[in-house]
């Protein structure tokens, strides 16, 4: 029994310790290498700073994202607090989403490196996160350069054609049973229908939208977009036989006008969107009209 | 409030067609109402939009919500009877976490649809068979264990759940948390679902009818019910054997939808009385009549808000409150 006090005195001493580093609102440290050790909580921004030439500087990345030989992963849905510390990072780069915040408010408490939240939702928030990126890393030049790329592949994508025939456009970013998930506006891919001069049928909703067949069936989009593959609809022909089978009468299915993508670079905000905008806008001017 | 007064024919076809009544009128009410305005005058033009919205979305989505309606209350009815707990229901004894588990290791394997809702359904039935054979000893089947047993296997597959999405890709995370939201919406690459959620329950409400004088006696304890001819843990291990695949095939296709298999039977109980030869068959139209009407909300709010709410979601949120208050008033009634 007497052990009791001495432990209770012990663990108010500890508790009283741990405030001291994390509830009196201590700065971290500011960065001045010239190498900072980084760890990238979020798949974007560990793509973001693979393109940035900044591999040597990932001490830490996410589980979901691009993976880098030799660096341990230190966040899976949510951030892993003791793996971030333990690969003692100057910078941590975290996505900024609602969801996050007490994660990123638990990550600034620790106050022994800097927090970077970045927005990776819309193309803006992609531009402005690889820009801060690249000031943290003493990568501005080729910040600087995406960010051009990023103008001149949207740029291009304004000047297309496809905007004459404003086409109406439903996004699939998944299917259930019957349902299937959409974007009610306010990503990334909105953002590039937008400049593309399409018009998404599912906007105005949330940023993630369920739509039944019958509401696609009242939407009568003449275009469709699988941005991610699923196990039965991999390819551009899968979409077309499933649709074809599903909803014969959509204008996109009697027009033809269907495009799956094969691989995530549509459906991740990160560098190679560039690549994807260029590609999406070239298909869709191929569509038949 | 509950009808204590013996069953009489009078009451007996009184409440099932008033029942029936109100379920064919939601039922028409779901047809009205929908995610997009219909032309009527076209729904028998074929190809004609209207017909696609009418006949290949509408009509298979009211007749899955109609029979996971009626297989879920008519199930929660006999598991309240079988195991003399007002807290028994498909989803207490395993029966969810063992389909999301099912479907998501489908999901993990890349199958598509089809590899999911076989998952599902396998999922189900090996959770709610497990759970059986686990509350069985020396050929006696142990309610408490049952109901003990069923929410570890909920647990353990929550817990299983969590550990697959730890260690799959983000798309298959994606894929999984979909799928495990559910929905009544009919797979369009599936339609054979209905006609298994038909067959199953039919089986079921044939041995369920057979079977209800006997659960009236087993809700009179189980010595009583031995004395009076009934064997109680073979009555147990076969409806629960039958009542598995109609809740295996529900789940399997609509997800998870709870509280329809709790409160029913309750609310039914109300109004028809304890006797099982009235209570099953009544708990499965009240099932039937509650899910249409919670789909037929969803449905009709999809438009204005921009987005399908999953039909559980809605069970739920109206579920909860109206079982608490059922249960103040029948505590109140004492």
């Amino acid at each position: 029994m007497r052990f009791l006090p001495t432990a209770l005195v012990s663990l108010l001493a500890l508790g009283a310790a741990s405030c001291d580093s994390s509830c009196s609102g201590i700065k971290a440290p500011p960065v001045d290498r010239a190498s900072p050790r980084l760890a990238t909580l979020t798949p974007s921004l560990t793509a973001l700073a693979v393109h940035l030439d900044a591999r040597e500087h990932l001490v830490g990345v996410s589980r979901h994202g691009p993976q880098v030989s030799g660096v341990p992963v230190v966040a899976g849905v949510r951030p892993n607090v003791e793996a971030v510390l333990y690969v003692e990072p100057d910078i941590v780069a975290i996505g900024k989403f609602p969801s996050n915040s007490a994660d990123i408010a638990r990550l600034r408490a620790i106050g022994r490196f800097r927090v970077m939240e970045l927005g990776v939702v819309t193309l803006g928030d992609l531009r402005a996160s690889a820009l801060a990126l690249g000031s943290a890393l003493n990568r501005s030049p080729l910040a600087l350069a995406f960010a051009e790329r990023l103008d001149a592949s949207l740029a291009a994508a304004r000047a297309s054609t496809i905007s004459a025939t404003r086409p109406r456009a439903l996004v699939v970013y998944g299917r259930s049973g019957g349902i299937f998930y959409s974007t009610g506006g306010g990503d990334h891919v909105a953002d590039i229908l937008e400049a593309l001069g399409v018009r998404n049928v599912t906007a105005g909703g949330p940023v993630s939208v369920r739509v039944s067949l019958e509401r696609v069936i009242h939407l009568a989009p003449d275009t469709i977009l699988h941005v991610m593959p699923e196990p039965d609809i991999k390819t551009t022909a899968d979409a077309m036989t499933f649709w074809e089978k599903v909803a014969p009468t959509l204008p996109a299915v009697e027009r033809g006008r269907i495009i799956a993508w094969s691989d995530n670079t549509l459906s991740l905000n990160g560098p190679e969107i560039v690549g994807a905008i260029a590609s999406l806008t070239q298909r869709l001017e191929a569509l038949p009209r | 409030m509950t009808a204590r007064s013996p069953l009489t024919p009078r009451r007996f076809a009184l409440t099932l067609l008033g029942l029936l009544a109100a379920t064919a009128l939601a039922t028409g009410l779901a047809a009205w109402i929908g995610a997009a305005p219909l032309d009527w005058s076209q729904v028998g033009v074929e190809g004609s939009n209207a017909a696609a919205v009418l006949w290949d979305q509408r009509v298979p989505r009211i007749l899955t919500a109609l029979l996971a309606g009626a297989i879920l209350g008519m199930s929660g009815a006999a598991l309240q009877g079988l195991l003399r707990n007002d807290l028994a229901e498909p989803f207490i004894l395993g029966v969810s976490g063992g389909a999301g588990l099912g479907s998501a290791l489908a999901t993990v394997l890349g199958l598509a649809s089809l590899g999911e809702l076989l998952g599902g359904f396998g999922g189900a039935l090996v959770a709610l068979l497990g759970v059986t054979a686990l509350a069985t000893r020396h050929g006696r089947v142990r309610p408490l264990d049952m109901l003990l047993i069923g929410v570890i296997v909920n647990a353990f597959a929550g817990a299983a759940l969590l550990l697959m999405q730890a260690l799959v890709d983000a798309a298959t995370v994606q894929r999984i948390l979909l799928r495990l939201m559910g929905s009544l919406s009919a797979d369009p690459t599936q339609p054979w679902v209905p006609y298994v959620l038909a067959g199953t329950a039919g089986l079921a409400a044939v041995v369920l009818a057979r079977s209800a004088q006997a659960l009236n006696v087993l809700s009179l304890g189980d010595d009583t019910a031995r004395s009076l001819g009934v064997a109680p843990d073979r009555l147990r291990l076969l409806l629960f054997v039958v009542v598995s695949l109609p809740i295996g095939a529900a789940v399997a296709a609509t997800g998870m939808i709870g509280f329809v298999g709790l409160i029913v039977p309750h609310a039914v109980r109300l109004v028809a009385g304890p006797d099982h030869r009235l209570l099953l068959p009544a708990s499965a139209l009240g099932g039937a009549l509650v899910l249409v009407l919670a789909d037929t909300l969803v449905r009709g709010l999809e438009p204005v808000i921009g987005t399908e709410l999953p039909v559980g979601i809605v069970t739920a949120l109206l579920g909860g409150p109206l079982f608490i208050a059922l249960l103040r008033r029948t505590s109140g009634g004492g």
